[in-house]
């Protein structure tokens, strides 16, 4: 083979764009001479080449062209990261709390500094200073290696706490209580049942949510801890709400032909409850029960549930510091549903203003997404769930505050997206030190001086790649507010 | 190992080495498989990306016309389920896309003409191109056994979720053989974009290239920027396949329609990377047969890399029945329309080249024709499909089966087999047999015509897209295409047989056998492993004017005593 490839004239192709170190490790074993012409000096000039500067140059060239595809690649999943936390921001709130800050930040030191002591370790290879090039590699390995380690205690961590990709999401109860107000799961412990009857009506959560919220308490119930899984019924009464979930989840869909006229979305808390009230056939979802009767955002209880309305037949309880909701059952059901001041409401949460003829969606009311797709679901802010006070205790501690208020459906959705992330770039870590270890082998070797170092400067700006893409999944996985 | 089977039959191909002083070519330079295998030289890796691409071409037809046999029934067929059904089209998309119309232009044709026409003496990286091959290598044999497994693929070439996480149908291997392929196409991309910026000749400024130089330079800026969506998509797919992640599964609270968002950022693109290159062989082909200067060059040149940049803005227009909202509908489809400017002007402009010049109805001309008739077709029934109106009543249905058949295979394959015969002469050294090659181009534009004409009736009339059976009113119409497709069968035959057996019986081919003004012609045919003794100068590519016909030589050659670095601009190059 070696003699073919002198035949063609085709010594070693310096550094190939490809990142393949193997390939310069053995092209460099064989360090062959150029086969035609003797006007090349340097045995690294590859024959199609004119000149050494023309071939650094596309070298260059190559390497920072294969880098765009690797921000192309990434950019997919930075995408599905922005849609996914542009519609469900309180999700992301509520599950980054279950990663742990300090090994991200000290994470990101180290790479930081594995990228100073890769660009050194290019000066020194420019310089011809061997022994601190092989010393600069060395070191930069042994960061990636920490940085490897590190992601393992954090990803053992989730496998411990079940805080898993998609169908895989099971939290250990223990591990929720760590990260969850505990008022919050006192309360639902004592009672067995939501302590915001309201917040289903109020559209803020679904009764997959619901589901959640009580799943901590009910620590011992282990399909409640299971990921949106809506058809897990906290009390008899919540039972029927499974089946109405994918339909609410049609209604709400942008685009639904359903819109109904209504003129006013001013305050447009238009509950799903209020279909009962339009003679639509649809049963009530037990949760939905309780029709929403204001639009009192209400701040009552920690706050932290702001925009949920309790519910009617609810309300006065819930004012009264009393936990409501003993059992959700459907005679409840039954009952909130009389008293409801009849709203003058649509079935739907998209309404069309009759004079001007906009869609006007009522984004307070709509709720997210137990099952169906996530994306459809558009949640405007993280007033709802994710509190303000929350944030500022993050701030003030310096890492994750306990979670307050209910938590948001398919939190699964987070840790997909965090360990495809972090997995993809931990292969890329695993590549960059593969690469480095070559390159540093060959340097051990001698193989690089003043007149040679492009493979250096390759593998040193591949290295500087994955160091970029953890400093941008570091804040949006990590410090998210 | 079939690869090396592969190369195996390629060397049986090719040409014996030529008579008497045997002259060294690329060809001849050394033998036995493993200088194939190893090679790096690019136009080997060509050759042996060209076998590889017509295996997958007839392998893509067979199931093509398995579907159309079936057709001429409205009924089901003892011989064929409906789940083989399914499976027939998918194959045959799922082959047709990434094996054969992706990599056609460019890796084949490209790898083996790019440096030539540079005048360089091989692409940037030489390596990173043999590993593009073996990329292209590996995906087609997992492809192949997509095939012959059992559970075969089933999806439609698109892999949509949330079916594709459900099916039995073997997508993950089918979507790691497309992830490898892309990535093969990434790579090749990005070696001629290196190639094309630090590669060019001295008096090569951008605006001398050749034209097919600059399809290739759009299109590969496509291949590097869109493909790794691709990429990133098939992997999330694979991994919600394997590991339930649930980004796409609404069932696990995932949105499908983001896959389709992702799918369609990368496969609009895709369809400009499998017609821009066609373009530019057609850019090449239509002066050189007309014996005139290329009209309007620089407008030639921008619109392709206009339509590349449009491309990447015009993938939502896949999506208007899927749940986007109205705006975006409304977005997408004036976005869509101003693809068509480029390409209009692209035609405009091969239509005043061949006005009043001396036109050759020699095969490639005559499949460069057919492409300008094709993919006028093709394009402007794409306009209905961009207006939303129309596009909800035409969606899913044979319209646009017809609509991107006429853009990818009557455009894109056509101007394939177009560059196939004209460069022929080049890289194998052997002038095809014209007459066959003239009455397979002809058999080819119609049947292509009966074939697919047909099914824009089918299709306005409601005929929806992959169905297994139909109603009987239908039937007429499904007769005459699987005639013309029949009829297509025969014309590729012809096509296969003048290029075969001129390796056994071809006329040896000259240099320059058509009086192309490129650097390719300046070197012989075949041409030697290293293509340029000396770094050639480069004039106008298009300036054939000094060009005469030499009957002793069997081709043309330069007047004597004409100097490139002295020869003057042409008057219409800018």
């Amino acid at each position: 083979m070696a003699g073919h490839a002198n035949k063609n004239g085709t010594d070693f192709a310096g550094g190939d764009a490809e990142g393949h170190g193997a390939h310069a490790a053995e092209a460099h074993g064989g360090g062959h001479a150029d086969a035609h012409g003797g006007h090349h000096h340097n045995p690294h000039l590859h024959h199609h080449f004119d000149t050494e500067q023309q071939q650094f140059d596309s070298d260059k060239l190559g390497m920072w062209l294969f880098l765009t595809t690797e921000i192309l690649l990434f950019a997919g999943l930075f995408c599905a990261y922005a849609v996914y936390r542009a519609n469900h921001p309180e999700m992301f709130l509520f599950a980054h709390k279950f990663l742990d800050v300090k090994w991200g930040f000290i994470n990101t030191l180290v790479l930081l500094f594995s990228s100073f002591t890769m660009a050194w370790a290019v000066r020194a290879a420019q310089l011809g200073q061997k022994k601190l090039l092989i010393g600069l590699l060395a070191i930069t390995i042994a960061c990636g290696g920490a940085f490897l380690g590190i992601k393992y205690i954090e990803y053992s961590a989730k496998f411990e706490h079940g805080t898993l990709w998609g169908k895989s999401y099971r939290p250990d109860p223990h591990a929720l209580e760590e990260h969850v107000e505990p008022a919050t799961l006192h309360k639902l412990g004592e009672h067995g049942a939501p302590a915001h009857a309201g917040h289903g009506s109020a559209g803020q959560l679904s009764p997959a949510a619901d589901t959640h919220s009580a799943s901590p308490s009910a620590a011992s119930t282990p399909g409640l801890t299971h990921d949106a899984q809506p058809s897990v019924p906290l009390s008899p009464g919540s039972t029927p709400a499974a089946p109405e979930a994918g339909k609410e989840n049609e209604a709400v869909m942008p685009g639904s032909t359903e819109a109904a006229e209504h003129g006013t979305t001013t305050e447009g808390k238009i509950p799903p409850s209020s279909e009962a009230q339009h003679g639509t056939t649809e049963p009530l979802p037990a949760d939905h029960a309780p029709p929403e009767a204001e639009a009192t955002p209400a701040e009552e209880e920690h706050g932290t549930t702001a925009g949920t309305p309790p519910a009617v037949g609810a309300a006065p309880a819930a004012a009264a510091g009393t936990p409501v909701v003993v059992e959700q059952s459907p005679e409840i059901t039954a009952t909130s549903n009389a008293p409801v001041p009849s709203p003058t409401a649509p079935p739907t949460y998209i309404a069309r203003d009759a004079t001007t003829g906009k869609l006007l969606v009522d984004h307070s009311h709509v709720p997210p997404a137990p099952r169906g797709p996530a994306g459809l679901t558009y949640v405007p802010s993280t007033k709802r769930i994710g509190t303000a006070e929350s944030s500022r205790e993050d701030n003030a501690h310096g890492g994750h505050a306990k979670w307050h208020g209910d938590i948001p459906p398919n939190p699964q959705i987070f840790f997909s997206i965090y360990f495809m992330m972090t997995g993809l770039h931990g292969i890329h870590v695993i590549i960059g030190m593969i690469c480095i270890a070559v390159v540093l082998i060959i340097s051990m070797r001698g193989g690089y001086g003043e007149d040679y170092m492009t493979p250096v400067d390759l593998v040193g700006l591949y290295w500087h790649l994955v160091d970029l893409i953890w400093i941008f999944l570091f804040p949006l996985l990590y410090l998210i507010h | 190992m079939a690869k090396v089977g592969t190369i195996d039959t390629r060397q049986k191909h090719a040409p014996a080495p030529a008579p008497a002083p045997p002259r060294e070519d690329y060809l001849n330079m050394g033998g036995g498989w493993k200088s194939w295998a190893a090679t790096l030289d690019h136009k080997r890796i060509g050759v042996m990306y060209l076998f590889g691409i017509l295996i997958s071409f007839a392998l893509a037809g067979t199931f093509a016309l398995i579907m159309r046999t079936k057709l001429l029934t409205p009924g089901a067929v003892e011989w064929l389920s409906a789940d083989g059904y399914n499976q027939a089209f998918t194959l045959h998309g799922v082959i047709m896309v990434f094996l054969v119309i992706i990599p056609g232009v460019p890796a084949a044709l490209g790898n083996i003409v790019l440096p030539l026409l540079l005048g360089a003496k091989d692409v940037a990286f030489p390596r990173v191109n043999l590993l593009s091959f073996y990329m292209w290598v590996a995906g087609a044999l997992m492809g192949i056994v997509v095939v012959c497994l059992p559970n075969r693929l089933d999806t439609g070439w698109t892999f949509y979720v949330p079916y594709s996480i459900t099916t039995n149908g073997n997508v993950v291997l089918m979507t790691s053989a497309a992830f490898l392929l892309g990535f093969s196409s990434i790579f090749t991309g990005l070696n001629f974009i290196t190639t094309i910026h630090k590669l060019r000749p001295p008096g090569m400024t951008w605006f001398r290239m050749p034209l097919f130089v600059w399809a290739l330079y759009a299109t590969a800026i496509m291949q590097v920027l869109a493909t790794p969506v691709l990429g990133i998509t098939l992997l999330l797919l694979i991994v919600e396949r394997t590991m339930q992640v649930g980004i796409f599964n609404p069932a696990l609270g995932g949105d499908p329609v983001l896959y389709q968002h992702f799918f369609w950022f990368y496969s609009h693109p895709a369809v400009y990377i499998m017609i821009v290159p066609a373009m530019g062989v057609i850019s090449e082909i239509i002066p050189v047969f007309s014996r005139k200067h290329i009209f309007g060059y620089p407008f030639i040149a921008i619109s392709s890399i206009a339509i590349a940049l449009f491309g990447f803005i015009v993938w939502g227009h896949h999506m208007f029945v899927s749940g986007q909202s109205t705006l975006m509908d409304m977005i997408f489809s004036a976005l869509t329309f101003s693809v068509s400017i480029p390409s209009a002007v692209k035609v405009f402009n091969w239509l005043l080249t061949m006005w009043r010049g001396s036109i050759s109805m020699k095969t490639p001309m005559l499949y460069a024709l057919a492409f300008i008739f094709l993919f006028t077709i093709g394009g402007l029934t794409g306009l209905p499909l961009a207006t939303l109106s129309t596009d909800i009543h035409l969606t899913d249905t044979y319209f646009v089966i017809a609509h991107f058949h006429y853009v990818m295979m009557g455009s894109g394959l056509i101007a394939f087999f177009a560059g196939l015969f004209y460069w022929w002469p080049k890289f194998t050294g052997r002038m095809y047999h014209e007459r066959t090659g003239q009455i397979g181009a002809i058999l080819n534009f119609i049947g292509f015509n009966v074939t697919f004409f047909t099914q824009f009736m089918l299709g306005s009339q409601g005929m929806p897209r992959r169905y297994y059976q139909y109603v009987p009113e239908f039937q007429t119409y499904h007769i005459i295409s699987t005639i013309g497709a029949y009829i297509l069968l025969v014309g590729f035959l012809f096509a296969a047989y003048s290029l075969l057996s001129s390796l056994v019986a071809g006329r040896k081919a000259p240099a320059n056998p058509w009086g192309g003004g490129t650097l390719e012609w300046t070197v012989p045919s075949p041409p030697p492993w290293y293509n340029f003794e000396t770094t050639p100068v480069a004039a106008d590519p298009y300036d054939m004017e000094h060009l005469v016909w030499d009957e002793k030589e069997g081709g043309y050659v330069p007047k004597p005593g004409w100097n490139p670095s002295t020869a003057p601009e042409h008057a219409h190059a800018h």
